[in-house]
């Protein structure tokens, strides 16, 4: 009894480190309607923000007042003002990927004015992390410990009196169910909203500068971990309830002490299985309980007099501009494969491979976000499955590359399929919330174990030889010619898919699920369908980015790629299969340009602020970056044309653009 | 007809495609090696490149030897360069601790960059060796993986072969000198943390040292509170961590929170002056096993080290905020061996003059820093004996936290063990002729 204990007693605080993220992510989905991906990234920010200023010499008192009620406020103020205004309160899919876009891009702002270098752990805010400040039936509380949980009991009392038990907390609450009822009331619900963001981020703000001395140093990926234990009590709250998503948490925190005390040290138990507690709960959670399955789903009886949103056209362009683009179009594609094979600079082939790499995985998003409009977080995963079962395939087996990457591709198809079980009852922000479960628990317990994700040191992808034609290192021009043949052939059979009956019914879908299944479509039927061939095609472009790279490791597959994956193809174009090729190529030479910044300058970060900044503009313009510059530049060559005294086509085309 | 038109496409185009996946094989790994190559050097430069993990959460442990290296090339500049040309390090490639950007940078730096070699590299994850072994580029940098032991143009600062059984004697005479009865050993579940514990346990059972606790498989990162529980019950005294020092801090908290303030502890990360300020209250009677000249046998042992003196002026000067890193000592070392072989090579070096020059070199010791080291045979075998010395913190008259050189006699501060036969604890063997100090 007295061990038991022992191993129980650390999980309370150990429990209360996920209390704090559950309570917020409640609370921002309570009183913003937003379930709040950014939360941790929120809360690192502000550690980051006292770390510095104590590190100055700025008392920790003064530090902590300036991180938690000026700097944090003012954050969600900002993020409220410049992004999630803009977004209509029943774009699900708009505002998780801004959500993304700010978890993606406020570490990469961190790391651009700070450096890559991350700050050593600050000093504890309220009491000693070193010193013991009480021990309960023997077991040390330190001073870290016991003021997360006095803060998790304090924040849980005061938020639940405050959301039930004030005007202020009613407000909140329906300027997130109907903010135009509310403004019928005479209250502004947007300032409502405002003040929902600036407490929520405080709390971020709160729940970082608390939690930092607990570490080494201060990482996003400290409060990253704590998401998924966070989510499933969230999730056992149902997204409602402050004081049980504050229980579920110590609960969990609880049974992983006592698991890891009776666990034997160095067991497979120790290693992996109890890491995937949360991950399964959360699963379970999100396909067994009713509730969450409508997640962020609009309950506005208002909802219904706002018109519906206009379908992007194509602009009208004329004929002498239309023959132009026609021929023009193939023939700089053309010309850019020819330089590439020949006489462009070998790194730089290298790069462009890579971004048609890269393409492929993304065209997996294309099918999943762009055709069936629900945002899958786990492509990044299915890349992975691919890309390890190539290179176990070849290196253990000796099985050619190119047909291990399609056995990959089958494999990948397989745990789509498996992906998809969960995922049949749900849609919205409920499979978001599925798929990143299933990236973290390939992140955390599947590729780092060796028999799938090989050493640490990554497994060999080898380049492959067609009868005499080799695509060794020494060939990277060869292997360029055959990604862009593997590119074009996919994009071929996913242009098929998407223009055929799948693709249709895929439209059906996502416009109108109820009118799809009443047109005959079986949207379980779909979904099993659409997951299985993107995570097929996610698999096939592991297998041959990885073979163009050579060694692949779990670092190459994280959760946070699915994220940026994600965000970079919805900033580029999420609609069409160019949109996914102009997405890995652009992505792939904006990270090798920005490679020649000095390295204080965070080179990568940039890049990935560039295109989260790119996925806030999903609302407005859900086409992408590069479609609408496109259709600029044609609206502006067409005035050209036109002012050259050639008759315009006078009618636009009515055709939405796939 | 329509019909019948796509029978026959088929017809052509699935045989086609089979006979295509049947003609499919792997690729042998090779790259090209030209010979008497000389990129990046003109009449008054020769452009040298790096590559660290320089971003990512175990940046810390591995991004100070671009500094090492840049206040060593900057010495050497002041004092004229070589044979009349500067010798700049004009590319830092950061592979952000992921094994395939590795390969990625440095066919960069290579193919890119045309650098002359790379010299730092520091990384959990070595892939572009094989590739840089290869091309024949001369590399240098820190060795934690077998990729550095066989080619001859990868030289690691202290000898390219790895041999962390030769750690377990260091750990045992220890155990030996703190009386020790029972001891534990923590390291991550990577081969290289795992495996430089386990490679100790051996010569510890032989030597007479019990080991009371062992957890080899810490995830990075993870709550040690059940370890601690363990060891209490285990009656340790002696704690070894082959972890980074993320998790010898996290360790060394929980052991304080739960009253194992007393006993000892071995890191093998840590030993730098800004870990100690930062959690001197973590790093009481705390050791380190160290492979060059401690930095503070200067202070200890004044005249005795003159290398190390160079080393500590020049460090000052350019490289203030990493004088006291081990990771920057590897990279004086690695920029040291280079710029050895680069004057050895005469006024036309080429890529495989320097690295033919360093192949003879035969007492190496980066200017009275370490132990010689024999690059006639350090690609494939560590020559006996092997020497390490001992660090520990203490606290200075004025009560500050600091390093001692411990277990030292006279200015002696090495302690040998032959690496085969009978291992005495009491009578370490002598240190090589030329080792510094000795």
């Amino acid at each position: 009894m007295g061990q038991a204990l022992s191993y129980a007693l650390p999980g309370i605080p150990y429990g209360c480190t996920f209390a704090l993220v559950a309570i917020g992510l409640v609370l921002s989905y309570q009183s913003t309607g937003v379930f709040n991906f950014a939360f941790g990234a929120q809360a690192y920010v502000a550690a980051v923000a006292y770390a510095v200023m104590a590190r100055h010499g700025i008392g920790r008192g003064f530090a902590g007042v300036l991180a938690i009620l000026v700097l944090s406020p003012l954050l969600g103020l900002a993020i409220d003002r410049l992004v999630f205004s803009r977004i209509p309160a029943g774009n699900v899919a708009a505002k998780t990927i801004a959500a993304l876009g700010l978890m993606v891009g406020l570490p990469a702002v961190v790391s651009i004015v700070l450096g890559p270098t991350q700050e050593a752990s600050p000093p504890s805010l309220l009491f000693d992390v070193n010193a013991v400040v009480l021990r309960v039936a023997g077991t040390p509380i330190d001073g870290v410990q016991l003021a997360t949980v006095v803060v998790t009991l304090v924040v849980v009392v005061v938020l639940t009196g405050v959301l039930r038990g004030t005007l202020l907390g009613l407000e909140m609450r329906a300027a997130v169910e109907s903010p135009r009822l509310l403004r019928l009331q005479g209250v502004s619900s947007r300032s409502v909203t405002s003040l929902a963001w600036v407490v929520s981020s405080a709390l971020a703000g709160l729940a970082g500068v608390l939690l930092a001395p607990r570490y080494a140093t201060v990482s996003i990926d400290n409060y990253t971990v704590l998401l998924v234990a966070a989510i499933a009590a969230a999730a056992i709250a149902g997204l409602d309830s402050l004081g049980i998503a504050a229980i579920a948490s110590i609960a969990i925190g609880v049974v992983m002490g006592l698991a890891t005390g009776y666990a034997p040290a160095g067991s497979v138990w120790s290693t992996g299985l109890l890491a995937a507690i949360p991950f399964f709960l959360l699963l379970v959670l999100l396909a067994v309980n009713p509730k969450l399955r409508h997640l962020g789903q609009s309950a506005d009886p208002m909802a219904g007099i706002d018109p519906p949103p206009v379908p992007v056209l194509a602009p009208p362009r004329s004929a002498v501009l239309d023959r132009t683009l026609r021929v023009a179009g193939p023939l700089v594609l053309v010309v850019g494969i020819a330089s590439v094979s020949t006489w462009v600079p070998s790194s730089w082939v290298f790069v462009v491979t890579a971004g048609l790499g890269l393409s492929l995985i993304f065209l997996s998003i294309t099918l999943i976000t762009g055709a069936a409009g629900q945002v899958s977080l786990c492509q990044a995963a299915f890349a992975g499955v691919g890309a390890f079962t190539a290179g176990q395939l070849a290196t253990t087996f000796g099985v050619p590359v190119i047909l291990a990457a399609l056995a990959g591709a089958l494999v990948a198809a397989g745990s789509g399929l498996v992906a998809a079980l969960p995922a049949l009852r749900l849609r919205g922000l409920a499979l978001s919330l599925s798929t990143l479960t299933l990236a973290l628990l390939a992140d955390a317990i599947a590729f780092p174990t060796a028999w799938i994700g090989g050493p640490p040191s990554g497994i060999t992808v080898p380049r492959p030889t067609l009868g005499p034609i080799s695509f060794a290192t020494d060939s990277t021009r060869a292997f360029f010619v055959l990604v862009v043949v593997i590119v074009v052939v996919t994009g071929f059979f996913v242009r098929r898919l998407l223009r055929g009956a799948t693709g249709r019914g895929l439209d059906a879908w996502r416009q109108s699920p109820l009118a799809a299944a009443g047109l005959g479509y079986s949207p379980n039927r779909t979904k099993v369908v659409v997951f299985a061939l993107s995570a097929a095609v996610a698999g096939l472009g592991g297998g041959i980015w990885g073979s163009l790279l050579q060694v692949v490791s779990p670092a190459d597959f994280t959760y946070a790629d699915s994220l940026l994956f994600v965000v970079v193809v919805v900033a580029v174009g999420v609609r069409t299969v160019a949109g996914a090729v102009e997405a890995g190529v652009g992505f792939a030479v904006v990270t090798h340009l920005a490679g020649y910044l000095p390295n204080r300058w965070s080179p990568a970060s940039l890049v990935a602020l560039a295109f989260s900044l790119g996925a806030f503009s999903y609302a407005a313009h859900p086409e992408g970056i590069v479609e609408r510059l496109r259709r600029r530049a044609t609206v502006v060559a067409d005035a050209v044309v036109a002012r050259a005294g050639r008759p315009a086509r006078p009618e636009a085309t009515a055709e939405a653009v796939r | 007809m329509h019909r019948a038109s796509r029978g026959r496409w088929r017809l052509v185009v699935v045989p086609a495609a089979l006979l295509l996946l049947a003609s499919c094989a792997n690729a042998p790994d090779q790259a090209t090696v030209t010979k008497g190559a000389a990129p990046g050097v003109t009449s008054t430069q020769v452009s040298v490149g790096a590559l660290a993990t320089m971003s990512g959460p175990i940046s810390a442990d591995f991004a100070p030897i671009v500094a090492g290296v840049r206040a060593y090339l900057a010495w050497t500049n002041a004092h004229g360069g070589v044979a009349g040309r500067q010798v700049v390090l004009t590319h830092v490639a950061d592979d952000g601790g992921n094994p395939s950007s590795n390969a990625v940078e440095a066919r960069t730096l290579v193919q890119q960059d045309h650098v002359f070699a790379v010299v730092g590299v520091a990384t959990a994850f070595f892939t572009g060796a094989r590739y840089l072994a290869h091309t024949g580029t001369p590399t240098f940098g820190y060795a934690l993986q077998d990729e550095w032991a066989g080619p001859r143009n990868l030289f690691a600062a202290y000898g390219s072969t790895i041999d962390f059984s030769t750690l377990g004697p260091q750990i045992a005479f220890l155990g030996h000198r703190l009386h020790s009865r029972s001891l534990a050993l923590m390291a991550y579940d990577v081969p290289q943390s795992a495996g430089v514990c386990s490679a100790a346990r051996p010569a510890l059972a032989r030597l007479g040292l019990k080991v009371g606790y062992e957890d080899l498989s810490v995830p990075y990162g993870g709550d040690v509170s059940s370890d601690v529980l363990r060891m209490r019950q285990a009656g340790v005294d002696l704690v070894v961590s082959c972890m980074d020092v993320t998790g010898n801090v996290q360790l060394s908290r929980t052991m304080q929170q739960n009253g194992m303030s007393g006993q000892s502890q071995l890191w093998l990360d840590g030993y730098n002056s800004s870990t100690l300020a930062a959690y001197a209250p973590l790093m009481r009677n705390t050791y380190f096993v160290v492979q060059h000249v401690p930095f503070e046998a200067a202070t200890q042992m004044p005249g005795a080290f003159p290398g190390l003196s160079d080393y500590l002026a020049a460090m000052r000067r350019y490289a203030p905020r990493d004088v006291g890193s081990e990771v920057a000592m590897e990279g004086w070392l690695s920029a040291a061996t280079f710029v050895a072989g680069l004057r050895a090579a005469g006024p036309h070096p080429t890529q495989a003059s320097v690295v033919s020059a360093i192949n003879r070199l035969r007492s190496y010791t980066g200017g009275g820093l370490m132990t010689p080291v024999d690059w006639r045979v350090a690609h494939t075998t560590t020559k006996p004996p092997s020497c390490e010395s001992f660090v520990r913190t203490s606290t200075s008259p004025s009560g500050r936290p600091v390093f001692k050189v411990a277990f030292a006699t006279g200015s002696n501060i090495w302690v040998c063990f032959p690496l085969s036969g009978p291992v005495d604890l009491d009578h370490p063997v002598p240190p090589p002729p030329g080792s510094p100090g000795a």
